[in-house]
């Protein structure tokens, strides 16, 4: 049986909002959920498992239109779905009136639940969330009835708060494929046997590195699965590694080159790291608002050798305030502090 | 310590240069760019190290300021001197990649490490920044009288606060401070950010609010009107208006009958021929009949249409009509309704979502917890210098003072109010009222007094230029005062206006000439 596995569509989703890229975004997420029914409807793949958070909220009438839409175009494809935390079968949700084209198998029921596909002896297990939050392990008791047939589970969650999972349980559950959804970024847990598809397209800029779907064929004697990156946008976290003998300028030049080399689809959230010069101002602001840079974050410390300082400065309030920091326990406040007040005082001994 | 004896290989333009020290005063002399301040800088170099400072500007690297440009690693030096009246030889190589400090004891070879610490015992653990603020006093390159009697009390602050001169604590402060103010403005903004879109958030639920209630008003109205219908008390008027269209009548055969009366009115009499006059009558006679039958035709209408109207099945119709037309309408309102509902509620999460701490606002509430940790570490170090210190501090000052104006200011005090005195036999004087010149005097009293009661070893005294700015008295009692001093004292000067009154004051010293080779 071939199948595509997506999920995390979030449909409705305004992807950072209030830049100005972002209604692009938006309509970036339909284009690509369309793209994904056309490679099924050519690759007449047999059925699409969708892994929860189709809609990123409550879906509206009209968006289920537009869903049903493309479920109902399909002329050999059938498509399984279940409600994740983000459109969960809230007592008013459209999900709960919505009558959905022939193809489509909604696992909308609260406990495990299933869906027979008699034309390829395979059934389909899964539940929907009626709640924002279930702490309960569900898929770890969830065992197929018919192990004869291939048996694949529909499975949304994967941390404390969402159907907490654990690996060895799924390895040992007997299901032929286990397509999960929740977690943003993708891979396979067990290699060719529990997958989680990510996000099919980047949701905000934390979402960094490819996202797709996964196409595969699963059989009684295995599964083969491999991933499919859609290419319309793409987060990259760029690091630019800073050392105390570059200067600001030769920053920015740098930035400006590797964004020369970049692909089109991808945007940049430039990351600098290492150590600057004490005292040398990196205008953060200049470099976001090159194209295609999302956001700009600063993690340099300035290049001071503690045990250096401390003893060219022994005696002094440099090194009592370095012994006095050394001397809490250790945590990113203390270090950050450390930082600044080595700084101040470092500076205020140059301006003399 | 005493100094003896620099050799200096190679260090900025000195170059296999021998220099003698006498213990005493050592006058040396030079004319502007002959090694003076080359000089100084090699003795702190040698006693307290250099560092290849990567990453700064070029112009204030000592390093490279000094760094042969033709021998790197030729880059160094020996000097000689006592402490305690041990002999003992440092021999260090700048050259970063072959960075080396020997230290002997001369007296019975002993070798020491420096890297272990053995220099800096020799020192009494002073470092390097306070030497530079203490024994070895530059011009202070302040102006005014004002500027001078600021840096006096930045000095007395400094010094007070963090026990060590070297530091200037207002500055540090001042720099948290800035800090602070970007990171609160960074926060500011993200706040703002925030607070935007939850304001656009505010707002589109208002509207769906608003819709949802006039949905509801409509609704109402709409059901008010029904249920009188329902009970007979109003009449559907879009129902009513069909009827009352096909009521109304045929009036042809009453207007020809009239036209016919006004016709024979006017030419009665005239018809000539009987046959006008049967003409007429059949005309009258057909529209009479005419008439007629429209009449009874309207009449049997009218009867019918009464009748079923006033009858039961046609009240039971129009009831049912009325029921269809509401449920649809109703149908539509709750749909429209539902759909806004749905809309107000996804956007009531996503207010929800928006309010709660994102990462960004973490991050820089930890940066605001790193400065504020700064800050208040920085404040409890302040302080930390003892009473005992402070008043060895102001005693040791005031006889300096006393010692270097000839007796005629003593009692130098730093009040609570950072207002710095002197007592002048009569009354007390604050510093920013005394001439600049006795300000001048004031501060290098309290910078000698520092570096006495704040470092445990005696060490030389480098005065570069001090006293370009004194008048010739107060150069003669200071060099008075020094002379009385224990310590060995370098002068550098580039005129000869010390020799002059050490000779006519008949005060010893030793005179030693730089750069007599160099052009």
């Amino acid at each position: 049986m071939k199948f595509i596995h997506i999920a995390d569509v979030h449909l409705g989703l305004t992807p950072d909002a209030g830049r100005p890229w972002s209604e692009r975004r938006k309509q970036d997420i339909w284009d690509s959920l369309a793209e994904v029914f056309q490679v099924a409807e050519i690759n007449h793949v047999d059925v699409i498992l969708i892994a929860g958070d189709l809609f990123h909220r409550q879906p509206l009438l009209r968006e289920l239109k537009e869903f049903n839409y493309l479920c109902g175009k399909l002329t050999h494809t059938k498509v399984a779905l279940i409600a994740g935390n983000h459109d969960y079968m809230h007592p008013k949700s459209n999900y709960r009136s919505f009558s959905f084209a022939e193809n489509v198998m909604f696992l909308n029921q609260e406990k495990l639940m299933s869906v027979e596909l008699p034309e390829y002896q395979a059934c389909i297990y899964g539940l929907s969330y009626w709640h924002r939050e279930i702490k309960e392990n569900l898929y770890d008791v969830a065992r197929p009835r018919d192990t004869g047939k291939i048996n694949i589970l529909l499975a949304h969650g994967g941390d404390a708060k969402h159907i907490p999972m654990s690996e060895s349980a799924l390895r040992e559950s007997g299901f032929d494929y286990i397509a999960c959804g929740h977690i943003h970024k993708g891979g396979q847990i067990l290699k060719n046997r529990v997958v989680m598809a990510g996000a099919l397209e980047p949701t905000d800029c934390a979402d960094t590195g490819p996202h797709g779907y996964w196409m595969g064929e699963v059989t009684k004697r295995g599964c083969q699965v491999s991933f499919f990156p859609i290419q319309k946008c793409e987060y990259v976290l760029h690091r630019i590694g800073v050392t105390e003998d570059m200067t600001a300028q030769e920053i920015e030049e740098k930035l400006k080159e590797d964004l020369k080399n970049k692909e089109p689809y991808q945007l940049y959230r430039v990351m600098l790291e290492g150590t600057s010069a004490p005292g040398m101002q990196i205008e953060e602001e200049k470099l976001a608002k090159f194209t295609d840079v999302v956001s700009v974050e600063s993690n340099l410390l300035p290049a001071y050798d503690f045990s250096q300082l401390k003893r060219e400065y022994r005696g002094t309030l440099l090194e009592k305030y370095i012994l006095r920091m050394e001397a809490l326990p250790q945590s990113a406040v203390t270090r950050e502090a450390l930082y600044y007040g080595v700084d101040a005082i470092y500076q205020a001994m140059e301006q003399r | 310590m005493r100094l003896k004896e620099a050799y200096i290989e190679n260090f900025g333009k000195l170059h296999k240069e021998t220099v003698t020290f006498a213990p005493g005063i050592n006058v040396i002399c030079g004319e502007n760019e002959a090694g003076k301040s080359t000089l100084q800088e090699f003795l702190t170099a040698m006693l307290f190290g250099m560092e290849l400072k990567r990453g700064r500007s070029k112009d204030d690297d000592v390093y490279r300021k000094y760094e042969p440009w033709n021998a790197a690693s030729y880059y160094c030096g020996t000097l000689r001197f006592e402490v305690d009246g041990k002999p003992f030889c440092l021999k260090r190589n700048f050259y970063h990649k072959e960075k080396t400090a020997k230290l002997t004891n001369e007296a019975d070879g002993e070798e020491l490490s420096v890297e272990f610490g053995d220099l800096s015992m020799l020192l009494g653990d002073l470092s390097r920044s306070a030497y530079l603020n203490t024994w070895c006093i530059r011009q202070t390159g302040a102006v005014t009288g004002k500027e001078l009697a600021d840096l006096l009390r930045e000095y007395l602050t400094n010094v007070e606060n963090t026990g060590d001169a070297s530091v200037s604590f207002a500055g540090a402060k001042k720099n948290l401070e800035r800090r602070k103010k970007e990171i609160q403005k960074e926060k500011k903004e993200l706040e703002q950010e925030k607070e935007r879109r939850l304001e656009e958030l505010r707002l589109e639920e208002k509207l769906l609010s608003e819709d949802i209630r006039s949905i509801e008003e409509q609704h109402n109205r709409e059901k008010v009107k029904h249920d009188l219908i329902m009970q007979g008390l109003l009449r559907n008027e879009s129902l009513e208006g069909q009827k009352q269209k096909s009521r109304k009548g045929n009036y042809t055969p009453s207007v020809i009958l009239g036209t016919a009366a006004v016709l024979h009115l006017i030419l009665f009499g005239q018809y000539e021929l009987a046959v006008w006059r049967i003409v007429e009558a059949v005309l009258l006679f057909g529209t009479l009949l005419f008439a007629w039958f429209s009449y009874r035709k309207e009449r049997r209408e009218s009867r019918e249409q009464n009748r079923e109207s006033n009858g039961a099945v046609e009240y039971m119709r129009r009831q049912q009509e009325e029921m269809h037309r509401y449920r649809a309408l109703e149908q539509t309102f709750l749909e429209q309704k539902g759909d806004k509902e749905l809309r107000r509620s996804n956007v009531r999460e996503a207010f929800e979502e928006v309010s709660q701490k994102n990462g960004r606002e973490s991050e820089i509430e930890k940066k605001v917890q790193a400065v504020l940790l700064a800050e208040q570490t920085l404040e409890q170090l302040s302080g930390t210098v003892s009473q005992e210190v402070r008043e060895n501090l102001y005693a040791s000052a005031s006889q300096v003072l006393s010692g270097i104006t000839g007796n005629r200011y003593e009692r130098l005090r730093f009040d609570d109010a950072m207002q710095v005195t002197v007592f002048s036999g009569e009354q007390e004087i604050p510093v920013s009222s005394l001439s600049r010149g006795t300000i001048e005097q004031v501060y290098l009293a309290v910078r000698i007094a520092a570096g006495e009661v704040l470092g445990e070893e005696p060490m030389f005294f480098s005065f570069d230029e001090t006293f370009a700015m004194y008048d010739e008295e107060r150069l003669a009692s200071t060099l008075h005062y020094i002379n009385k001093k224990s310590n060995q004292v370098l002068i550098f000067t580039c005129t000869t206006r010390e020799i002059k009154i050490l000779e006519k004051n008949r005060i010893p010293y030793h005179k030693i000439m730089l750069g007599t080779a160099i052009g």
